[in-house]
Formats: structure tokens, sequence, C-alpha cells
């Protein structure tokens, strides 16, 4: 399973974000790799997604269990009834898609920054779905760079502090500050990718898609004796240079904050 | 009595027993705290506690962790020269920690920010700042020679923001090192800006002189050089193969070498009265090159000792003539005049006469006249439009 194909598609088949073709091709392995369905299954568990299929079965139950109640009988009463029973299920499917809305909500937006008044200013929160016209592209790396910054309250500069925890401190196969804090990243690790996405940088995107690929793994350790597995992420970590982007990327935007006077 | 004191060694022992598992437990407790105050970026909080982990467990094993994440916690709360003693130290307490490579890029860090804070200083305090920000120069340079990839990354970029003058000798470097592709090819987007070209003076107060000028062509991750006399060659006739190196570009590519060298020497005219070059800085020392912009004429000005070069352009609308474009030598012997023709007819060598007679000009003087010919004819003709 470690060297599957389909690794890479697993996080936005977790949170419904991929293209239906490579979907239908991921589902269609799954039907058959079992050790690919248990990743999915602990990875899912690991980030707290919500299953939005399981969300849309749990409304199809209900929506079935109102008529199985009272349908029936309504039904002969009265059509409206049954129009109103449709509506109420509708209703419940559309509390769970809210339910599932928010959590996607959370999932994009970075978690709240420290209450100690050091941290950077909280970007504005980016809704989705904005209304508004689609915004211009910067059209130098480096302003494409302070965007990403910006909208995502530094996500590259936060997970370089993970990775430069990981890539050198002792005992991080047992820690778990060190893995809660990968998943609370690899949470945000969408949104950055959709942001990368809109502001048209493919570096970026390759970036954060690496960055996935390491936080995900390291999100997975859990035993304390599994030293081979965390000298073979570090390797991934060093032979990547994922770390040396991430330097060179966060130097500018903490030389724009030193600048500023930033405390 | 030895019994007594075997007794009260055992009895210390067994103290010493039951008091490790918990100074153990203390250092990494407060270690876990001190990073999740990192991860969270409370930086006074991670620094008050990698500060109290420091003093009081000089000897754990969480002790260079603690010494890095402290220097980066100051780094982050703006005292970058108090981060680079801590790293520093950190370096030499801790040889073997595995932590090194990265202390070394955060003292990169550190100390280009040390040295914009030392520069405001050394102002008003003088030598003592100057001493201070020459060993944050000098380690940002013997970085960029550094054995770790990221370490060696880092400085180059450092170094190239704040002196692109020495590109042509630091660029090189990149595709020797065993960074990652990757790095090396952001590195060169920053430098570049996205541009294809880039054209960069090792030291501005000497001017668009050969030797002085790197012209750097990016295509993908390779970069050309080209020699002033290569770009401006090329420029006059698109069709040559004016770089050394075999390199031939596409019209485009040689109509933004043309710009940018222009832009360079923009960059370097002022507006004022020709005798504003006196009073220009660089003045005491014993080069300089300026430009002024008089009415809609315009001055190059070069010094080089005790000999000096005017090249009057009289009128930039009237192209690149004998009678628009008026050149004077001074030296010891005296003041002449050099017809446009005569100097562009000199040899690289050294010209006007055998070396030491009256008349003979220096070879560096040569290279800085026919450079300086070379742009002002692409310069008019570009005018001319």
């Amino acid at each position: 399973m470690r060297d599957c194909r389909f690794e890479q598609d697993f996080v936005p088949y977790i949170y419904d974000d991929l293209e239906v073709d490579r979907r239908a091709a991921l589902e269609r392995h799954l039907s058959t790799c079992h050790a690919c369905r248990e990743e999915i299954g602990s990875l899912r568990e690991a980030l707290g997604a919500v299953d939005r299929s399981r969300l849309a079965e749990m409304a199809d139950r209900a929506a079935a269990g109102l008529p199985q109640l009272s349908l029936p009988e309504a039904e002969r009463r009265s059509p409206s009834a049954a129009r109103w029973l449709k509506a109420a299920a509708i209703l419940i499917l559309a509390g769970a898609s809210f339910v599932a809305g928010q959590q996607w909500s959370r999932l994009a937006s970075p978690p709240e920054q420290a209450a100690s008044g050091e941290s950077a200013t909280p970007a504005p929160a980016r809704p989705p779905e904005s209304g508004a016209g689609p915004a211009a592209v910067p059209e130098h790396a480096e302003e494409r760079l302070a965007d990403l910054a910006a909208q995502t309250k530094g996500y590259l500069r936060r997970s370089r502090f993970v990775l430069l925890e990981f890539a050198n401190a002792g005992a991080v196969s047992s820690d778990q500050a060190l893995r809660n804090a990968s998943i609370d990243l690899l949470r945000e690790n969408r949104a950055a990718r959709r942001i990368a996405g809109e502001i048209a940088d493919p570096r970026l995107d390759e970036l954060l898609a690496q960055l996935e690929t390491i936080l995900r793994e390291i999100s997975r350790l859990s035993d304390p004796n599994d030293s081979g597995t965390v000298e073979r992420i570090r390797n991934q970590v060093n032979d990547s240079g994922l770390l040396d982007q991430l330097e060179i990327l966060s130097a500018e935007p903490a030389r724009v904050a030193q600048g500023r006077g930033r405390t | 009595m030895r019994h007594l004191t075997r007794r009260s060694a055992t009895a210390l022992g067994a103290l010493l027993l039951m008091a490790l598992p918990a100074w153990a437990a203390q250092d990494q407790e407060m270690y876990d705290r001190g990073r999740n105050a990192v991860f969270e970026e409370r930086w006074s909080d991670a620094r008050n506690i990698f500060e109290e982990l420091t003093r009081r467990f000089p000897s754990s094993s969480f002790a260079d962790d603690a010494h890095y994440w402290l220097g980066m916690s100051l780094y982050e709360l703006g005292r970058a020269e108090e981060a680079y003693t801590i790293l520093k130290q950190m370096t030499g307490l801790f040889p073997d920690s595995p932590w090194n490579d990265d202390s070394r890029v955060l003292m990169v860090r550190c100390a280009e920010s040390a040295l914009k804070s030392s520069a405001g200083r050394s102002a008003s305090k003088g030598s003592g700042a100057r001493r201070g920000a020459s060993e944050y120069e000098a380690f940002i340079e013997r970085s960029t020679r550094d054995q770790s990839a990221k370490v060696q990354l880092l400085a180059i970029d450092t170094m190239l923001g704040a002196n692109p003058g020495k590109a042509r000798e630091l660029l090189p470097r990149l595709s020797s090192g065993k960074g990652s592709h990757e790095a090396a090819e952001i590195v060169l987007d920053r430098f570049f800006g996205g541009e294809t070209v880039k054209v960069t003076l090792e030291n501005p107060a000497l001017g668009l002189r050969e030797g002085n000028v790197a012209v750097m062509v990016r295509q993908a991750d390779q970069v050309t050089y080209l020699s002033l006399l290569e770009a401006t060659e090329m420029i006059r006739s698109p069709g040559s193969s004016g770089a050394g190196a075999g390199a031939r570009f596409n019209q485009t590519v040689v109509a933004q070498i043309r710009d940018k060298l222009l832009q360079a020497e923009r960059n370097l005219a002022r507006e004022g009265d020709p005798r504003s070059v006196q009073s220009l800085p660089g003045l005491g020392s014993k080069n300089l090159s300026a430009i002024i912009k008089v009415v809609d004429g315009e001055i190059h000005y070069y010094r080089d000792e005790d000999e000096v070069v005017r090249i009057l352009v009289l009128s930039r609308g009237a192209g690149f003539t004998e009678d628009n474009i008026k050149i004077f030598v001074e030296s010891r012997s005296g003041t002449r005049e050099i017809g446009l023709s005569e100097a562009r007819r000199l040899p690289s060598g050294g010209a006007g006469g055998p070396a030491g007679t009256p008349g003979a000009l220096r070879e560096s003087t040569v290279r800085y006249l026919k450079a300086a010919l070379a742009i002002i004819e692409i310069d008019l003709a570009r005018a001319k439009g």
C-alpha cells in the first residue's frame, strides 16, 4: 500500500475534493484493495473528518425512517402531508449538510491563534464562496507567496516549525503533540492548496502536495518503537528538499515582519 | 562511622534514584510546553520556558533542542543579535547535535537581521557597531560555502538580496551545490523576479565598465553570463554570437538585455550641474563613475586615480555622431580631446602612445571608454526610436 499510486488522492477523497474521474478510479481501486481502505479509514479517523457519504446515508436513513413511522398513513390521508414529510427529510439532510459545511469551514480555516496577543494579526476569514468576483492573480512569485501567507495565516511558516522539530528532535514517534500539530496542518492543507490554485502558482501547489504527504506520514506515527518509520520519513523530508524550500520561502515574510518591527 | 557513612551514601543514592525520573520528567514537561508555544507562535512564552530549561537543566537530553528553539524565539521577538549569540554557543556546546545545520540556517537569518539593525546604529555609535557587523557579514559570506546545502542556499539567497552585484560569483554555486533542485529554483525565482534578464553592478560607484557589470540570462534553470562587451555586441548585431559561450538568444531576449542595460545606466544618472560630480559619494575613492544629465544632454564622468574621462553627449536627440559626442581625457600631462572614431578604434590593451608617455591611456580607461560608448550608442539609437 505504501507505494500505492492513489495515495496522493486519499486526503482530497476524504474531503470530497477529488475530480470525478479520479474519484471513480480510486473507488474502483478501493473495492479490491483492503490495505488502502484501511488506510483511508485510519486517515479519516486521524483527521476527524466527517464522511460525507455517511452523512448522506444517515440523511437517507432518516428520510427513509419517517415514512416507516407515518408515511403510509399520511400518504393515504393527504398527498400534501407526504410532501411535508419529504420536506422534513430534506431538512434533516440539509441539517446534516450544514454540520458538514461547518466542519468544512473549520477545516478550511487555520486553528485559532493563541490568545497571547503575540501572534500575527489574523487574516480575514475566507469564505469558500464569497460571491465577489475572482480576485486578481498576483503577477510575481513574491506577491503570490505573500498572498498565500496572508490567506493561510502563515501556513508554510507554521509547517516549517513542525518539520524542524520532526527532523531534529529525539523521540518523535511517541510525541502526541507533534502528531496533533501535523494533523492540524494536514487539515488546513486542502484550503491552502485551493488558495495556491486560485493564485495560480504551480510551484506552491507542488510544495503543498509534498507537504501533505509528509504531514500525513507524521500524523500516522503512533508506535514509540517504530524508529525505522521515523528514519524513513526523515529521509523523505531531506531528500525532497522540502525543508530547504520552506526555509527560503519563509525568509521573505520574516524579513517583512522584522521590517515592521514585529515582536 | 564507616557504617553510618555507607548507610548515608546508600540513602543518598536512593534519593538520587528517586529524584532522577522526576528531574527527567520535569525537563521533558518543560520542553513539551515550550515546543507547544512554538507551534502556536507564542514567542514570549516559548522564550521564557526555553531560557529556564537551558538554565536549570544544562545537561538535559533536551538541552540542544531547547537552545535552538530559544534562538528561534529570540529571533521571532526581533532580538536577532541575542539569538545569534545563543545559536553560536549552541554549536560550540553541542557539536554533534542534529540541530546544527538548522542552527546555522537560523544564524544566517539572525545575521541578516542584525546587519540591518547595526546599519542604523553604526552612524551614531561608530566603530563598535561596525565590528559587530563585520562578524555577521563574514558569517553570511562563509555560509555561502557551507557544507550543508540548506545553509548554503539560504546564505546565497540572503547575500543576493543584500548585494546583487555578487550574483556572478554566487549563482554558479547554486548548480554546483548539493542542494535541492527545487530550492535552487526558488532562489533563482527570487533573484530574477520573474524576468529573464538581470543586470547587476558589483560596485555601483564604478559604473558600467567591463568587469563591474554582470549580464545574466535565465532560461529555465540555466543561467548564461555575458560580459558587457558580449552583451553590447549582441545588441548592436543581433545575429552575431556575441556570447562567448556560443549562446544565441532570440530578439525578445536581446531586447530585454538592451533594456536592462539601459535601465542600469539610467540608475547611475542624476540630474544637475556637471560640477556636482565633485560632490558625489565616492569622490574620496580612487575610482568613480557617474552620469550627469544636463538640459537635453548628459556627461559621462569616469575617474581612475588621476586619469579622468568626460564623455559629453550634447543632445540625446542628435544621434551617435562625431558632432554630438565629445570626449575629453584629463591626466597629469594635461587635457586632450579624442574624436569619436579614434576612441572606437582604440585597442583594448591600452593606447594613445606608449605607457607612461604623454597621451597614453590606461587599459582600464580604454575598457571604460569602449563600454560607455557602446552603451551610449545603443541608448541614443533607442532614444531616436
